[in-house]
């Protein structure tokens, strides 16, 4: 009898786990619920990726073509897990939407990612109240659809200015946790929009930022160096309007004191947060969440995939806020996790 | 447990320490204040409560320059402060509503305010000088504004209608149809026996010590009103 995993959702660590856990040779249903495959990058359309400005589309059909072209992988869009039992550590998975079935499955892989931070939540930035405020991700789309625009009144924007932490680090919203990926994401859309706006004031409002690693030369120099991007230490208090035009207002703690600041486009670099299906999964699957919302990882830094659940594995950002790079490589981490669990009840 | 590891909040309205000015004294009734870890758990020097600050606005004033300079430990740099900077605050508790640490920056404020007032500081005795009617009436009868201090010329932000409240006060107070609201020098009618409580909890608590050290005028009259009411309440039992 082969073995057979199931991988819950289909962004870039679901398509990484999918395909490498058929190259281990297990039978491998992959459940998406959206009629798409490729997660966020698929769904705001990111045709530049952070951190090397490779390209989206084509991370995307290097991944979807592996899993379209692997005949132990089962594709299941536009489909929900309804209901899960589990007896002599086999999970009876019932699906809902476009398959109906019933499976059963040795081993499952949570990669059921994050929802953005939806802005609305935090009044003081006026987004959905004010045309121009838009958040990154709705950066991306724009980036795919065409060239930059106000949303407000179709123009070219003179300035553009970027503010950090949006729904991130913030008791008040209830997240007290670092996103990791906006501020280096911001300055790979700084430097995009450059290209574009080659005579723009383009403005970063932030309290650290956190290009961590190997992305601090070549993400925040470079956006200072090659695109004349301006940071300002200083977290935005609260934006309001004035003749058409978002006005930022806020302390620049290091050089200038107060400031109200009117600006053509405001992006929101709004965080991660578990998705509802992460949640929802970690409810079905009885594994438990982390004090923020994501998936435990149980078995703390020795291996990022093993919730503390047994047969439950996660990857991706569904474990907490974490780049494209990351959620791939977490990808194969829970094959290898899987397999290693597995290989000691069956003969593969 | 160590004898240093217990942190003990005192009050920090002890009587002993009116007029006690030492500036790691001040410090340490700020940081000992019972309030106080419910208002500060520590800062990521953002600038939100700036940010959305009024007073920060329109004065040399930043509530995160208030948080940082406490969390310094900069005993002299805070007692700085309390003579001026704190008092441009204007307590509307903004910055608390948006602090993404949940410190309230104001609440921080108060209580130094409150302490700089305890210690009779020098700045205390300028601030409180435009207001020796108020407090003389929150001294012999609790309440701070009664209906005959409502005047126009004092209180234009209060709107069109209040040259027309002001007028005519008796008569209008005597409209109103509870018994304890028809007068006009005080909220509502104060008993003797109300005041008589009053002072005794003014006094055991050090505030009259402290109203004494600020403004001796001020509490030359209190006394007087003090002893005299005394008077009539224990002669009459
Ligand atoms: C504005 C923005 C730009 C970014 N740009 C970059 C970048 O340039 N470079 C980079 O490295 N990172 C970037 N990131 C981060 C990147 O998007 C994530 O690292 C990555 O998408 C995480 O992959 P994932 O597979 O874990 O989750 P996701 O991409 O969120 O995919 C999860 C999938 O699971 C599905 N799903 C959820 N619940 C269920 C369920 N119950 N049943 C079935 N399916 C379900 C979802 O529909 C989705 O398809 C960016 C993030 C933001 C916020
Ligand atoms: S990555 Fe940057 S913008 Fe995002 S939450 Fe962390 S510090 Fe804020
Ligand atoms: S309470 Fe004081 S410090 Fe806080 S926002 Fe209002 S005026 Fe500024
Ligand atoms: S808003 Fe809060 S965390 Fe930010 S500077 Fe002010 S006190 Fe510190």
């Amino acid at each position: 009898m082969s073995t057979s995993v199931m991988v819950i959702g289909a962004g870039p660590a679901g398509l990484q786990a999918a395909s490498t856990l058929s190259h281990l040779g297990f039978d491998v249903t992959l459940v998406e619920q959206q009629d798409y495959l490729g997660g966020a990058v698929a769904r705001h359309q990111y045709q530049v990726l952070m951190p090397d400005f490779s390209s989206g589309p084509e991370l995307l059909s290097r991944l979807i073509e592996r899993v379209d072209n692997d005949s132990h992988i089962t594709v299941y869009t536009g489909t929900q897990v309804e209901e899960v039992s589990e007896s002599h550590d086999i999970f009876t998975i019932k699906l809902s939407g476009a398959n109906q079935k019933t499976l059963q499955s040795q081993a499952v892989v949570l990669a059921t990612g994050f929802d953005h931070f939806n802005p609305a939540r935090d009044g003081k930035y006026g987004y959905g109240l004010f045309p121009d405020v838009i958040t990154g991700a709705e950066l991306e789309e724009m980036f795919a659809k065409g060239p930059i625009r106000r949303p407000s009144n179709g123009e070219i924007p003179q300035s553009v200015a970027f503010i950090y932490c949006v729904g991130s680090r913030d008791r008040q919203v209830g997240n007290t946790y670092c996103s990791r990926v906006c501020c280096a994401v911001s300055a790979k859309q700084a430097i995009e929009l450059r290209e574009q706006l080659p005579k723009a004031r383009i403005s970063m409002f932030y309290m650290d930022v956190r290009t961590y690693g190997l992305w601090e030369d070549t993400l925040y120099w470079r956006s200072q160096e090659e695109a004349g991007v301006v940071y300002v230490k200083g977290r935005i208090a609260e934006v309001t309007e004035q003749h058409g035009r978002p006005v930022l207002k806020g302390e620049d703690t290091l050089v200038r004191g107060p400031f109200e600041w009117p600006f053509d486009l405001v992006v929101l670099a709004a965080g991660m947060e578990p998705s509802g299906g992460t949640r929802e999964m970690a409810d079905k699957f009885q594994v438990s969440l982390e004090s923020h919302g994501f998936i435990k990882q149980a078995g703390a830094i020795h291996n990022a995939s093993l919730t503390d659940h047994p047969g439950v594995f996660v990857a991706g950002a569904a474990s907490g806020p974490k780049a494209i790079e990351d959620s791939i490589s977490e990808g194969d981490v829970a094959s290898l996790a899987v397999f290693e669990y597995l290989k000691a009840k069956v003969t593969l | 447990m160590s004898e240093e590891a217990v942190v003990t909040h005192h009050l920090r309205l002890d009587p002993e320490d009116v007029g006690e000015q030492d500036a790691e004294s001040l410090l340490d009734a700020i940081k000992s204040d019972l309030r106080y870890e419910e208002v500060i758990h520590g800062c990521l020097n953002c600038g939100v409560c700036s940010g959305s600050c009024p007073s920060h606005r329109f004065f040399d004033y930043s509530p995160r320059i208030v948080v940082q300079t406490v969390l310094s430990g900069d005993a002299q740099a805070v007692k700085d402060m309390m003579d001026e900077y704190i008092w441009a605050c204007a307590q509307c508790y903004t910055c608390a509503m948006r602090c993404p640490f949940h410190n309230s920056p104001g609440g921080l404020v108060m209580i130094m305010r409150e302490v700089a007032v305890w210690r009779g500081m020098e700045a205390v005795h300028r601030l409180l000088k435009p207001y020796g009617r108020v407090l003389l009436k929150v001294l012999s009868i609790g309440n701070q504004l009664t209906p005959d201090m409502i005047q126009p010329d004092f209180f234009p932000d209060w709107g069109p209608k209040i040259p027309w409240s002001s007028t005519d006060l008796a008569i209008k107070r005597k409209a109103i149809p509870v018994y304890t609201l028809q007068v006009t020098t005080s909220a509502w009618r104060v008993s003797p026996e109300t005041s008589y409580e009053l002072y005794t909890i003014y006094e055991e608590t050090g505030v009259f010590r402290l109203i004494e050290q600020i403004d001796p005028n001020l509490y030359e009259v209190v006394s007087d009103m003090v002893e005299d009411l005394r008077d009539m309440i224990e002669s009459s039992r």
